[in-house]
């Protein structure tokens, strides 16, 4: 219910706001050379002329009827449109967070069994500057090495998997690797602070006392209570990557949600930059749900509440 | 207090030997003052003019004339580099205080104001959290227009919700001391109360925030810069100049490696002074994450049953 | 009978920490016969829980160190054994009771799942339903239901969590259980319950037990042998009956004593010792307890070493050795 509200304040806030943006979708579109008539033509097909609160609720109510409307700019259904270029950014996205997660996590582990050694400073530098490098430079560089230099691999572009899945690997394994890598510094840095936090606990030395292994330890007593706050920042992270691909797509030219939005707002198409907030906080909202419904899991504490 | 003892009491302070106790932080500081003194005296430090265009000369490659090279416009790589520190530096440090300014104030009135106003203040916060920064970012540039001005504005205003969420937290848990209670219990406002005994115990978690802050709001600037949203050109940005050098990346690629390892340290270095302050002023700081997720879960659970 | 469980000799534990190092064990010795109850007294930081964890082999990692000494448990010198075998010895042969029970269990897991555990550990080739059985007689052994078994810590009381606890500690029949102040942090209506509970299945299953302690009371009611610490060392060893009722005592003990109140006597204020524990961050070559002891002469600037005044009962005090009299 709570994500519900959350998302109806995104949409009226972002609706509202753009009529602060100077300039409209239908002269951007029509050009210079639009005359009078058919800019009044357009402005009421597209019901631009009506009360702000008026077109708000009447897209609202679209939105009830499986409706988001049509594209001015793009002369498309933008429900089209966004499927399309949702499963462009998953392609990314996902891939990106299931390495950033599983080698971030076990980086942190490492670091934190390893406190104060050269080991855990050597993983402490990577994770730092992952994190303090522009995304959009790091994909510039691996494109000048992988691409320009060795010529390995494209340096941009998009395949869709369905129609090459070689050349789609070719072509997303540098934007993987750049969206990667600053997650996994997130995750890499959160896993070690708390795996600090509950490596000297007194039930850890009770497992110890009981004989059973050092895996045993590190993941069913150490692990699972440091996930809670490695599970928030996971969450977190995948709502922010779906809309924050932004650079990497800018970077490598894939036709993805994040390049949507910006040649949108350029265009001043602000039904697609709607929809489009909508479908990433819908899935901000879902990443949430998912968190919730994991704390559950991890914490029985939380369950009972 | 004379001079002396106000030197004894900084360079006693647990602030500054916690900034001055480890050899990398101080490292970090020693660049960081660099940056600003570079800033402040570019006109003097840079060689060139940044914004005199020579046709003849562009994209020189690095010769002793220019370090770093010419960039399309056959203006001095270096030159911009220096006079883009300006930039990175008032964006980041303009941004941040807006942020933390507006937010501060956003959290004590949710924090001090009855349920309603806390209630729809943070769900706007929740709202602007959901959008990723970046888009939200490009939205607020697109409406405000470009400059220095706008996307310091826009950035800062994409910050707000977290010092928001961390002084409402704060509020919520310095409200229920003793001492604050003593204060109403003497008569004191509630405006008077609110600056006297709880504003006092946000700032300190406000200030570690602020520090971990001011580099992601300089990578922002260089992301906006970059996407050509950011500065106006001919202004020189250090996103702006990768974006530039974007286009001759294999005919002379250090028009573009030059900025970002630029931004890359000074982004790494704001990040692990943040880091050192925060583990000297306030170590709880750093599960505030995960009390957040288990807060808003019990929220949601006492809602749901009501 | 020649044989020992347990024999410590000139035990010596140094915690390194950044500041400093400190010396929290000095040459501790002690030894323990199979079936035996040693209550271990002494203040706060005389090294009591450093003690219980060397033989665990549970001092802390890169902070802890043996660095002088064994001790040789059940026949096996456990400083030598390689760490597989030493996990093997955890839980097995040797286990331990620990002070706080409400951070000692797992949070996330059930306290029948923290009970199999152990087991499972143990019985490698034993089946899962076997074991579960049980775990469930055990926890009708500490007194609880087994159909609870499948709850989490925190739906447990303090005393509750403190039975799960000892059915950890006993699952495995362990020959030597090390029970570090097992009542300290419980309330004081269930410190004797808990207390009756432990010596009850410590009689049943034949267990020896360290049983750590500030309460002299409860080691007259409990054990058989007393070692009393003193900043890292045993100063006084002997039965039970030796120390209570001797007259004979090291002069720390006999402080010890004096600080009980009595309900026969009429005393305003209870007697204390004077003076607080050495800091275990500096080396000291005499007797430990001189700075605080009422009868220090010239010769407590020596170490003085173990005296045996009756044939159970030894003392390290000077005031007792015929030697050094002078």
């Amino acid at each position: 219910m709570q994500s519900v509200i959350v998302i109806f304040i995104v949409t009226l806030m972002v609706f509202l706001l753009m009529q602060l943006v100077p300039g409209d979708a239908v002269t951007n579109f029509l050009g210079a050379s639009a005359t009078e008539s058919q800019i009044e033509y357009y402005t009421k097909l597209f019901g631009y002329d009506q009360p702000v609160l008026v077109q708000y609720f009447k897209w609202l109510g679209g939105l009830f009827r499986g409706e988001m409307g049509r594209s001015i700019s793009l002369q498309m259904e933008i429900s089209d449109v966004l499927v399309q270029r949702l499963q462009v950014t998953l392609s990314i996205v996902l891939p990106a967070f299931v390495i950033a997660v599983v080698i971030g996590v076990s980086l942190g582990i490492v670091a934190a069994k390893n406190r104060g050694t050269v080991l855990d400073s050597l993983i402490s530098v990577v994770a730092n500057i992952g994190m303090s490098m522009p995304m959009f430079w790091f994909g510039l560089m691996l494109i000048l090495v992988f691409a320009n230099i060795l010529h390995i691999l494209p340096t941009s572009g998009y395949v869709y998997p369905q129609d090459d899945l070689g050349a789609a690997i070719r072509h997303s394994v540098l934007p993987v690797t750049v969206l990667a890598l600053n997650y996994m510094s997130q995750f890499c840095r959160q896993t070690r602070s708390s795996m600090l936090e509950v490596i000297r606990q007194d039930y850890v030395t009770t497992a110890k006392a009981k004989g059973v292994s050092a895996r045993t330890i590190t993941f069913r007593h150490q692990l699972r209570n440091a996930l809670i706050p490695i599970v928030t920042v996971m969450g977190a992270s995948l709502g922010a990557m779906v809309g924050g691909t932004v650079l990497v797509e800018s970077v490598f030219v894939i036709p993805g949600l994040g390049n949507l939005m910006i040649s949108a707002i350029k265009a001043r198409d602000f039904m697609v930059v709607e929809n489009g907030v909508l479908v990433i906080s819908v899935v901000v909202a879902v990443c949430n749900l998912v968190v919730d419904v994991l704390y559950g899991v991890i914490d029985p504490r939380i369950r009972n509440d | 207090m004379n001079k002396k003892s106000l030197w004894k009491k900084i360079t006693g302070s647990r602030v500054f030997k916690v900034l001055t106790g480890k050899k990398s932080t101080v490292v970090c500081l020693a660049i960081l003052l660099l940056l600003v003194v570079t800033a402040a005296l570019a006109p003097v430090l840079a060689p060139c003019d940044p914004y005199e265009q020579k046709l003849v000369s562009q994209l020189q490659g690095m010769s002793p004339e220019h370090w770093l090279g010419t960039d399309s416009m056959g203006r001095d790589v270096l030159s911009r580099i220096i006079y883009g520190s300006r930039v990175s530096l008032v964006v980041g440090i303009a941004s941040t205080l807006i942020a933390g300014g507006f937010g501060m104030l956003v959290g004590l009135i949710a924090g001090m104001g009855g349920r309603i106003v806390d209630t729809v203040l943070m769900r706007i916060m929740d709202a602007m959290m959901s959008v990723p920064m970046i888009i939200l970012a490009l939205f607020l540039g697109t409406i405000f227009g470009k400059g220095l001005g706008n996307i310091c504005v826009a950035i800062g205003i994409c910050m707000i919700p977290s010092y928001a969420r961390v002084t409402r937290g704060q509020v919520l848990s310095v409200k229920e001391m003793d001492y604050v209670t003593a204060g109403v219990l003497c008569g004191a406002s509630k405006i008077k109360n609110t600056l006297v005994h709880i504003f006092p115990n946000c700032v300190s978690a406000n200030l570690v925030l602020m520090t971990m802050n001011l580099g992601s709001a300089i990578l922002s600037e260089a992301a906006l810069s970059f996407l050509g949203m950011g500065i106006n050109p001919p202004t020189a940005s250090w996103g702006g100049m990768v974006n530039d050098g974007y286009k001759y990346l294999s005919r002379d690629p250090i028009i573009a490696i030059a900025p970002g390892i630029c931004i890359m340290i000074v982004v790494l270095c704001f990040n692990m002074v943040g880091d050192s302050l925060r583990d000297a002023l306030d170590p709880k700081l750093r599960g505030t994450l995960a009390r957040r997720g288990k807060r808003t879960k019990r929220a949601g659970a006492a809602r749901a049953a009501g | 009978m020649s044989k020992k469980l347990l024999s410590i000799r000139d035990l010596s534990v140094d915690y390194n920490t950044e500041i400093s190092r400190v010396y929290a064990v000095n040459g501790l010795s002690f030894d323990l016969d199979y079936g035996e109850t040693l209550g271990l007294v002494g203040e706060t930081g005389a090294g009591k829980t450093t003690a219980c964890l060397s033989i665990m082999g549970l001092l802390p990692e890169g902070i802890g160190e043996v660095v002088e000494g064994s001790i040789t448990l059940d026949g096996e010198d456990i400083l030598r054994v390689p760490d597989s075998r030493l996990r093997e010895l955890r839980g097995r042969t040797v286990s331990m009771i620990f002070q706080d029970p409400m951070s000692s269990l797992n949070p996330v897991l059930t306290v029948g799942d923290q009970i199999l555990e152990v087991l499972q550990e143990h019985n490698k080739g034993k089946k899962k339903e076997e074991l579960e059985k049980t775990v469930d007689n055990m926890m009708e052994l500490v007194g609880i239901p087994a159909n609870r078994k499948n709850e989490y810590p925190h739906e447990f009381s303090g005393g509750m969590k403190q039975r799960i606890v000892i059915a950890i500690a006993l699952a495995c029949e362990p020959k030597l259980i090390l029970a570090d102040e097992p009542t300290t942090a419980l309330d004081v209506t269930i410190q004797a319950q808990m207390l009756g509970l432990i010596h009850e299945l410590q009689q049943r299953l034949n267990t020896a037990m360290i049983l750590v302690t500030h309460d002299l009371g409860v080691v007259a009611q409990t054990c058989e042998k007393v070692a009393v610490m003193y900043a890292g060392q045993c100063v006084e060893y002997g039965s039970v009956e030796a120390i209570f009722d001797s007259q004979t005592l090291h002069p720390y003990t006999r402080g010890l004593f004096n600080a009980i109140p009595k309900l026969d006597e009429d005393a305003q204020r209870l007697e204390t010792i004077e003076g607080m524990i050495p800091d275990p961050s500096v080396k000291i070559e005499g007797c430990r307890f001189a700075q605080r002891c009422k009868f220090a002469t010239q010769r407590c600037g020596q170490a003085p070493g173990m005296v045996r005044v009756a044939p159970d009962h030894m003392i390290r005090c000077h005031l007792f050795d015929k030697r050094t009299e002078g």
